[in-house]
C-alpha cells in the first residue's frame, strides 16, 4: 500500500486527501506477549489487544505465570513486576536457545529464540535529501555484520524514551561486510510531534535476533502493504514475539547543525 | 407499420457468434456493428462487441478516445479504479483476462499507472470482450478475454491525421505500398510531460513519459491469400533523480497468413510474439536497489474455419513457449532471479449450428496441456512455506503436464423474432497467474505459472439470460445472470508481501472462488439521442486454507452494485455531445478491528480479509465534439470534463496513528478532482 502511494505521490496524482469514518468491527480480545532476554536480563509484557478507539496504552495482564527454559533444561520463573510487565535478571548466554512459556487464564502460549552474538555498529549520521520540491530528513545507519554467519538485525530508536522508528534488516545484501539502515524522519517544514527538536536525546539500540523474530517484525514492518497480522511467532494463538538478543546501545543528542546535507 | 419491419429486420439479420476471424477477410477489413439484432441473434451469451469509430462520442479522460476506458462503460464489467485501464469481469480480476491484439496478448494495458490505455485507438479497429464465456478458440483466461483487432492501411491512397491534447500527442499515417496489393499503417503517440519538467529546476532531472507505436502492413498475394504483420509496443518511464526509476514495456508482434479454401472456408497461421518487462529501481542516499520481471511467449496458432451448409466449424491449435521471471532483485552484493519456462498447447474444436427452427447452438470443447519445464529449481513446500526439498530438472525436461479439459456449450433459442434465451457453459483455464497485494495492477505485480506446486486456475461458469428489442430495433433489453467457480485461486499468505521472498511460491496459497451476479442492461440504439443504462449486482468471494481462518471472504475486487449510464447525442451536423455516469457502491477492503502495544507501537489487529467497505465511488463525465469537414482534411475539437462534479473518490484507504496511538484516523486518498481536457484532431 505505502509503495502504491508513493509511486502516486511521486507522479503528482493524488489530488485530495481526507479523513473518513469506519464502523470498526468489535473482536474477541486477544492476548499479546512481547518477550526479550538479553545480556542484560528478561522482559517479559503480557497485554490484550484493544478496540480501534480505545486509546488506552494496552491493556496490562497481570495474571500471568511466564517461564523461560533453556536448552540445558535450566527453567526460571519471571516474576510479575507492574503494569503487565514480568522482569529477571536472567541474561542470555549467546548459542542458547529459550522457551517462554506464558500461561494466563487457562491458555498457554509458547515460543523459542535462539540468543544471537553482539551487533556491531559503525556510524549513524543525519542527513537532508531533497526529493523534488522538499527536504526530507534521514537516519543513516551503518552497522558492520557479524562475520561466517546469517544475521538479522532489529534496530530501534528512541526519542526521549520513547520508540520513535524501527526496521528490521537481513545480512543477505551485504554479508559479512558493512550493511546500511534508512529511516525516514520527517519533512523540512512539518509542524507536529514527530518534528525532532533541538537537545532530544536519541537512543539506538541495535539487536542481533534470530530468524524466527525476523520473521515475525519483518511481516509486521510489511503490515501497511499487506494488511494482515504478522507470521505467528507463539503457539497458542497469542499475538507477539519472543527473541534472544545480544545488543549494543548508542545515545546521540539531536541538533539540525550536525544534520550534513546529500550533495547527489 | 410493424410486420414489414419485422420482415426487413429478419432479413438482415446476421445469426453469427462475434468472431475475430470474420474481421478480416481478404481485400479490406468489414467492420459490422453490433446491432440490437445481433446481440439478440449471437449464440454467444456474455459477448460484447466495440466498434472503434463509435468511441468517439463517449466521454473519456484527458481527451483521449480509449477502448480500455469505454469497455469500462459496458454492463458487467467494471474499472478497477477512476485512473486504471484495466477492467475486471464477473468476479475476476484483471490479471485473470487475456488481452489480444492481432492474436499476441499484451499483459499491461496502462500507461502512466494506467491513467492512459496502452492502445492507441487510432490503430484499433474493433474489440470484442467475452464475458468468460468462451468460444473454444479462446482460452488462456480463466475470466474475460477481450480481442481486438488492429486496423490495416488504405489500399489506394494516403491517409493520416495527428492528435494534440493536454498530456499527449499522436499521430497516424495509411497508405498502399503497392497500390490495391500492399499497404501499411503507422500510429504513434507520446506524451510529452517530461518538457514541462525541463522548464522547472526543481524538475529537470526527472523523467516522466510514455509511448507506443502501433505499426499493420497487409499484402493481398492473391485472391486467396493476404499476409499481416502487426506491431505493437508501448513504453513507460518514471525516473526521480537520485530517487527512483521505474519503467515497464510491451512489445506484441505478429505475422499472419490467411488463406481462403474456395468461399466457404478458410485458414489462418499466425506467428506471434509477446513480451512485457518492468524494471524498477532505487538510487537513495547509497541505498541501491533494482528489481525486474518479465513475461516472454513465443507462439504458433492455426485456425481453420469452415462453412457447411448451416455448420460453423472452428478448429485449431496453438504451441507457444513461455519464460516468465518471477523477480529478479539487486542490493549491494545480493542478486537473486527465480525465472522459469513452460511450453503451452492447446486444440480445439468448436461448432455452431442451428439444430432447431429457433434454436441455435454453439458447442466446442479446448484442450489445454501446461507443461513447465526444467532448467531453474523447483521444490516442494513446508506447510509453513519453508521449502522443503529442491528438484533440478534438466534444460526442457517436462517437470509435470496439467492437462485440463475445457467444454464450452451456448444455446440461444428465439423465443419470437424480438426475443430470445440464452444459456452458456465454459470452463475456462490459466496458467500464468499475478500475485497482487491490492486489487489494482502495479508495476510490482509478480507473476509466476503452473508449476509441480500451483495448478492451472481453473474457471467453471454458467449463464443465462433473456433479451428483448423493439420491432425496430430502436430499444433494446437484456437481463443476464451467472454464476462462476474457481479453483485454485492465488492469493499472499498472511504477513507476506512481494519482496519477502524471492520464490513465488513460498509468498502464496491456493484455494477456490466464487463469482455470482445479475447483469441488467437497456439501450436506445437509434435517432439524435442513444445510449445505455446498465446495472450490475454481483458478489465476488474466495476461500483458502491459511487465510482469513479458511472461512469464505469477499475478494478484493468485490462490490456490489455497479451503475453505467451514458447517454451520446448528435446536435447537428459539427457537435456531437456525449456524459456517461458511473455508480460503484463500496469496495471490499481490508481494514483493522483492533489494534496492540509492540515496542511504543500500536500495531494493527486485522480479524477478517476484505471484511469493511470502502465509500462508493461515481463520476459524471461530459464531453462535445466538434467536426468540420474540408475538402480533402477534417478537423475536430474534443472538449471534455471528468468528474463534472469534482468528487473525490477512494483510490487507497490508509490507517494513521496520532500522537502516541491517540486516535486512529482512517485517511482516504483520492486520484482526481475535476478534470477539464482539450484535444485538436486533424484527418486527411
Amino acid at each position: 500500500m505505502r509503495r502504491l502511494l508513493y509511486i502516486i505521490g511521486i507522479l503528482g496524482l493524488m489530488s485530495c486527501t481526507k479523513e473518513i469514518s469506519i464502523d470498526y468491527h468489535s473482536h474477541d480480545t486477544r492476548y499479546v506477549v512481547e518477550g526479550t532476554i538479553n545480556n542484560e536480563g528478561t522482559e517479559v509484557r503480557v497485554s490484550t489487544t484493544n478496540a480501534m478507539d480505545n486509546n488506552a496504552t494496552g491493556s496490562d495482564v497481570n495474571s500471568a505465570t511466564v517461564t523461560v527454559t533453556a536448552d540445558d533444561g535450566t527453567t526460571v520463573t519471571i516474576p510479575f513486576a507492574r503494569n503487565g510487565y514480568y522482569r529477571s535478571k536472567l541474561t542470555g548466554i549467546p548459542g542458547t536457545v529459550y522457551k517462554l512459556d506464558v500461561e494466563v487464564d487457562g491458555q498457554h502460549f509458547t515460543s523459542t529464540s535462539t540468543m544471537q552474538r553482539t551487533p556491531k555498529m559503525n556510524e549513524f549520521k543525519l542527513v537532508w535529501k531533497k526529493m523534488l520540491t522538499e527536504r526530507y530528513l534521514f537516519g543513516d545507519l551503518r552497522l558492520q555484520d557479524i562475520p561466517n554467519e546469517s544475521n538479522w538485525y532489529f534496530m530501534h530508536i528512541y526519542r526521549n524514551g520513547l520508540g520513535y522508528r524501527w526496521a528490521v534488516m537481513k545480512d543477505d545484501k551485504n554479508p559479512n561486510k558493512e550493511l546500511q539502515q534508512l529511516f525516514t524522519f520527517f519533512r523540512d517544514g512539518q509542524h507536529d510531534k514527530d518534528v525532532l527538536q533541538d537537545g532530544d536525546e536519541l537512543h539506538i539500540v541495535i539487536r542481533a535476533i534470530d530468524q524466527r523474530a525476523y520473521d515475525y517484525l519483518y511481516s509486521m514492518q510489511q503490515m501497511s502493504s499487506t494488511a494482515t497480522n504478522p507470521i505467528d511467532n507463539f503457539t497458542g494463538g497469542c499475538l507477539g514475539y519472543f527473541s534472544a538478543n545480544s545488543e549494543i546501545e548508542y545515545y546521540q543528542d539531536f541538533y539540525y547543525s550536525d544534520v550534513t546535507e546529500d550533495e547527489d | 407499420m410493424f410486420l414489414p419491419t419485422l420482415l426487413l429486420s429478419a432479413l438482415v439479420a446476421l445469426p453469427t457468434t462475434p468472431d475475430t476471424l470474420r474481421q478480416e477477410q481478404l481485400d479490406e477489413v468489414v467492420v459490422k456493428s453490433n446491432s440490437a439484432r445481433q446481440r439478440l441473434r449471437q449464440i454467444q451469451t456474455g459477448a460484447e462487441q466495440v466498434q472503434l469509430k463509435d468511441l468517439t462520442n463517449s466521454p473519456q479522460l484527458f481527451g483521449e478516445h480509449d477502448i480500455m476506458r469505454s469497455m469500462q462503460l459496458l454492463t458487467g464489467v467494471k474499472s478497477e479504479s477512476d485512473a486504471s485501464s484495466s477492467f475486471q469481469v464477473r468476479g475476476g480480476t484483471s490479471a485473470q483476462n487475456q488481452i489480444l491484439i492481432d492474436i499476441a496478448p499484451v499483459y499491461n494495458v496502462g500507461h502512466l499507472a494506467g491513467l492512459f490505455s496502452a492502445f492507441n485507438s487510432d490503430a484499433l479497429v474493433s474489440a470484442t470482450l467475452y464475458k468468460g464465456l468462451l468460444p473454444a478458440q479462446y482460452g488462456g483466461a480463466s475470466s474475460a478475454v477481450l480481442d481486438i483487432i488492429g486496423k490495416t492501411g488504405n489500399k489506394s491512397e494516403y491517409h493520416g491525421g495527428a492528435s494534440i491534447g493536454l498530456l499527449s500527442a499522436k499521430g497516424t499515417i495509411e497508405g498502399p505500398i503497392v497500390k490495391n496489393k500492399a499497404a501499411f499503417l503507422v500510429t504513434a503517440r507520446r506524451s510529452y510531460m517530461d518538457m514541462f519538467l525541463k522548464l522547472s529546476p526543481d524538475f529537470r532531472g526527472n523523467t516522466l513519459y510514455f509511448y507506443d507505436i502501433n505499426a499493420k502492413a497487409d499484402w493481398t498475394i492473391n485472391e486467396n491469400n493476404q499476409l499481416f504483420l502487426s506491431f505493437f509496443t508501448g513504453h513507460d518511464r518514471t525516473a526521480l533523480e537520485d530517487l527512483v526509476d521505474i519503467r515497464w514495456n510491451n512489445l506484441s508482434t505478429s505475422l499472419k497468413w490467411l488463406h481462403h479454401f474456395g468461399s466457404n472456408a478458410y485458414s489462418q497461421s499466425t506467428a506471434y510474439y509477446s513480451g512485457y518487462q518492468t524494471d524498477n529501481g532505487i538510487d537513495f542516499l547509497g541505498l541501491n536497489i533494482w528489481f525486474s520481471g518479465h513475461i516472454r511467449q513465443t507462439g504458433f496458432r492455426q485456425d481453420f474455419h469452415i462453412n457447411l451448409d448451416k455448420y460453423k466449424i472452428d478448429a485449431g491449435l496453438q504451441t507457444a513457449l513461455f519464460n516468465v521471471k518471477s523477480a529478479e532483485w539487486t542490493q549491494v552484493t545480493l542478486h537473486e532471479k527465480e525465472q522459469r519456462r513452460a511450453w503451452d498447447n492447446a486444440f480445439w474444436l468448436n461448432v455452431s449450428a442451428p439444430i432447431a427452427d429457433k434454436l441455435d447452438v454453439s458447442a466446442g470443447l479446448r484442450v489445454s496441456a501446461f507443461s513447465p519445464l526444467g532448467g531453474s529449481l523447483y521444490y516442494d513446500l513446508e506447510e509453513n512455506g519453508d521449502i522443503a526439498w529442491y528438484y533440478n530438472y534438466g534444460k526442457n525436461q517436462v517437470v509435470k503436464t496439467h492437462t485440463v479439459l475445457e467444454p464450452r456449450l451456448s444455446v440461444n433459442y428465439q423465443l419470437s423474432p424480438v426475443t430470445s434465451l440464452k444459456f452458456g457453459y465454459t470452463r475456462t483455464s490459466q496458467n500464468v497467474h499475478a500475485l497482487r497485494n491490492q486489487s489494482t495492477s502495479t508495476p510490482f505485480d509478480r507473476y509466476t505459472m503452473s508449476s509441480n506446486i500451483v495448478e492451472p486456475e481453473v474457471a467453471d461458469q454458467v449463464s443465462a439470460g433473456f433479451f428483448m428489442m423493439t420491432p425496430n430495433q430502436d430499444y433494446d433489453f437484456s437481463a443476464e445472470a451467472y454464476y462462476r467457480y474457481i479453483n485454485n485461486v492465488l492469493d499472499y499468505r498472511d504477513g507476506k508481501s512481494f519482496a519477502s521472498e524471492i520464490e513465488i511460491e513460498r509468498l502464496m496459497l491456493a484455494g477456490k472462488g466464487k463469482g455470482y451476479g445479475i447483469e441488467l442492461s437497456a439501450r436506445k440504439n437509434n435517432g439524435r439521442l442513444t445510449g445505455w443504462i446498465g446495472y450490475t449486482l454481483s458478489w465476488s468471494k474466495t476461500k483458502i486454507d491459511g487465510i482469513n481462518q479458511g472461512r469464505w471472504y469477499d475478494a478484493n475486487n468485490d462490490r456490489r452494485h455497479d451503475i453505467n449510464i451514458v447517454a451520446m447525442y448528435h446536435l447537428n451536423k459539427r457537435w456531437n455531445l456525449s456524459a456517461s455516469w458511473v455508480y460503484n457502491s463500496g469496495q471490499a477492503f481490508t481494514a483493522p478491528s483492533g489494534k496492540y502495544m509492540i515496542e511504543d507501537n500500536w500495531i494493527y489487529y486485522y480479524t477478517e480479509r476484505n471484511g469493511y467497505r470502502a465509500p462508493a465511488s461515481h463520476h459524471l463525465d461530459v464531453s462535445a465534439v466538434w467536426s468540420k469537414k474540408y475538402r480533402n482534411r477534417t478537423h475536430q475539437l474534443v472538449f471534455g470534463i471528468y468528474n463534472l462534479y469534482n468528487r473525490y473518490n477512494p483510490f487507497l484507504i490508509n490507517f494513521e496513528d496520532g500522537e502516541y496511538g491517540a486516535g486512529t484516523k482512517a485517511k482516504q486518498y483520492s486520484l482526481f478532482g475535476i478534470v477539464p481536457s482539450v484535444s485538436f484532431n486533424v484527418n486527411f
